[in-house]
């Protein structure tokens, strides 16, 4: 390659026009002869301002600030989407001889319970925030674990020596309230993409019927170390596009003041909102004992949820005011999105006539669900649903449990039909059930262990999530 | 006004120049001190156009390649005036400032 087609080449970097010969011309006969290539400075000079032309309005700072705001706006929203895929490749938690042996290492001779894997993400117990999906692990209390400084100190010392990196020191707080106390000690660790949050807890003073409390670590992944590899490529990519979009707009608006304005006024609001919400989603959840890039991945993930939808709406807007027929891909990509999001299927929601508690699930079907359902007979005694739902409650991992034995209530279909409803009187005579909330799916055997075998109970089932 | 734009007005001050003219006059003027990068200066001439300091005059094609030319407008004279009578003034400044330190017997900047 001469150097005419290495400066030509490097001009493409300029939109295109007369310009770029222009240019051309005056770069060759700045050259001196021996010259076969442009210098790291001619280049860095050309690609820099280049980039500028593009934007158009060449006496304009702001358009230059709106750039490079859009750009990393774009970036965000391109890492958002780069990592959202990838976490679907995420490696699974820990499950059978994995998983059996790490419950070991904590808890080294006891029965443990939980476990298995979870989703990448859930909701928190109050819906207020995304957190990482997690696999609870746990032992019911003996006298070694009521100690729960000491055995949390011991599990920290095992875990230590198989390899994990325990951060900071156990924290351990002993509260005597007035009716209960409560004695809690954690520290957390992390080894091979893996996030271990320990918690002990001794409750005082409880019912005989009652737990009091359990020794109990939390695991959660960390994101593998290649994710991070295709979020910035991904993000790089978009900032890319969103710089040429801006030039596109900018350039295509430079004599239409009216249409140039609401493409700015919408660009510069989704801009802002796009930087707002990723801040905002990082910033609130924000948590002491945690990974810190952790935040930086929720912050990614706030933006893929409703805001992003916001956020697209506006570039449609902005895009239709350039021109009518851009805003077309962005409209089918947000339609393809909207209706994925609100489509159900309809065969789901057939309608049935149950006779009895429903037969157990595919486990496939119920891998990563958190729900459960407990069965007790008609005939049961106020006395056995008190024992039973002691039981339920009893478990560590039980979050929420609601009572229903009316068939005309929602759940019923949800519990009995898949969501559809049930036919005739079938509901009368159906057992009586709890509607369970599971911190971890791996803790249904534990409820099921613990439940299955009370007076009147008939079935314990792991429901599917609702769709 | 930033140091290249006020070589690139007074470069096209007294007639209208091509890209590598402006780039030989302004080295020449400033004695050699100032480079011009192409980038730089097309970028300085599409923002001063814009201002309505400098506007194209004509073009030419001398061995297949095209020529611009670019003239002062009687704004951009009134700019680079301007900005020739803040210079003259800060250079003014500075050196009664320089002749009083001599006065006071703290010596010269050396020459």
């Amino acid at each position: 390659m001469n150097l005419e087609r290495r400066y030509s080449y490097l001009l493409r970097v300029h939109p295109p026009g007369p310009r770029r010969a222009e240019m051309l011309a005056t770069l060759l006969e700045c050259a001196p002869p021996e010259r076969v290539r442009p210098t790291g400075r001619e280049i860095f000079n050309i690609i820099g301002y280049g980039l500028r032309a593009r934007l158009g309005r060449p006496a304009s700072t702001a358009i230059v600030v709106l750039a490079v705001l859009a750009s990393l706006a774009a970036g965000l929203l391109g890492a958002a989407v780069a990592a959202r895929v990838g976490w679907h490749y995420a490696p699974a938690l820990p499950s059978g001889a994995a998983s059996q042996e790490l419950g070991a290492t904590v808890f080294p001779g006891k029965r443990v319970w939980g476990g298995g894997d979870a989703e990448t993400f859930v909701e928190s117990g109050d819906g207020e925030q995304t957190i990482y999906g997690f696999a609870d692990y746990w032992v019911k209390h003996d006298d070694t674990t009521r100690d729960v400084l000491a055995y949390a100190e011991g599990a920290r010392d095992r875990l230590a020596a198989a390899g994990w990196d325990v951060h900071g020191d156990v924290t351990h707080e002993s509260e005597a309230g007035s009716e209960s106390s409560i004695d809690t000690a954690g520290f957390w660790a992390t080894r091979d993409g893996l996030v271990l949050t320990y918690t002990g807890v001794l409750w005082g003073e409880r019912a005989p019927w009652d737990s009091d409390g359990a020794a109990s670590f939390q695991l959660t992944r960390s994101a593998p170390p290649w994710l991070a590899t295709v979020a910035v490529a991904g993000g790089l990519l978009t900032a890319a596009f969103g710089w040429l979009l801006v030039g596109w707009a900018s350039r295509r608006t430079e004599d239409d003041p009216a249409r140039a304005g609401v493409a700015a006024t919408a660009g510069w609001t989704a801009v802002l909102l796009t930087l707002l919400s990723a801040l905002l989603g990082g910033l609130w959840n924000i948590q002491a004992d945690r990974p810190g890039d952790e935040v930086l991945w929720l912050g990614l993930r706030a933006l893929t949820g409703v805001p992003g939808a916001m956020i697209l709406g506006l570039i449609v807007v902005a895009l239709a005011a350039v021109r009518l027929r851009a805003a077309l891909p962005p409209i089918a990509v947000l339609t393809c999105l909207i209706a994925a999001a609100c489509w159900h299927a309809p065969a789901v929601l057939a309608s049935c006539a149950p006779s009895g508690p429903p037969a157990d699930p595919a486990p496939a079907d119920v891998a990563h669900s958190r729900v459960a359902r407990v069965y007790i007979t008609q005939s049961s005694t106020d006395e056995q649903r008190n024992y039973a739902q002691a039981a339920i409650s009893r478990v560590w991992g039980t979050i929420s449990y609601s009572f229903h034995h009316d068939p005309t209530d929602d759940e019923y279909r949800w519990a009995y039909c898949d969501g559809g409803d049930l036919t005739g009187d079938s509901g009368m005579t159906v057992p009586y059930f709890w509607e369970i909330g599971l911190s971890s799916p791996g803790v249904f055997p534990a409820l099921a262990d613990e439940v299955a075998h009370m007076p009147g109970v008939v079935a314990v089932r792991h429901g599917e999530e609702y769709r | 006004m930033r140091e290249p734009t006020f070589w690139i007005l007074t470069a096209l001050a007294p007639e209208p120049r091509y890209g590598y003219g402006v780039i030989q006059e302004v080295t020449r003027l400033s004695d050699g001190r100032i480079t011009l990068q192409a980038g730089t200066l097309y970028a300085a001439l599409d923002r001063l156009a814009a201002l309505g300091l400098v506007e194209p005059d004509r073009e030419e094609i001398v061995d297949g390649r095209p020529r611009r030319y670019y003239r002062l407008t009687t704004d951009g004279a009134a700019a680079l005036d301007a900005e020739t009578k803040r210079l003259r003034a800060s250079v003014e400044a500075a050196s009664a400032q320089l002749a009083a330190r001599r006065r006071f017997g703290l010596g010269t900047a050396p020459s």
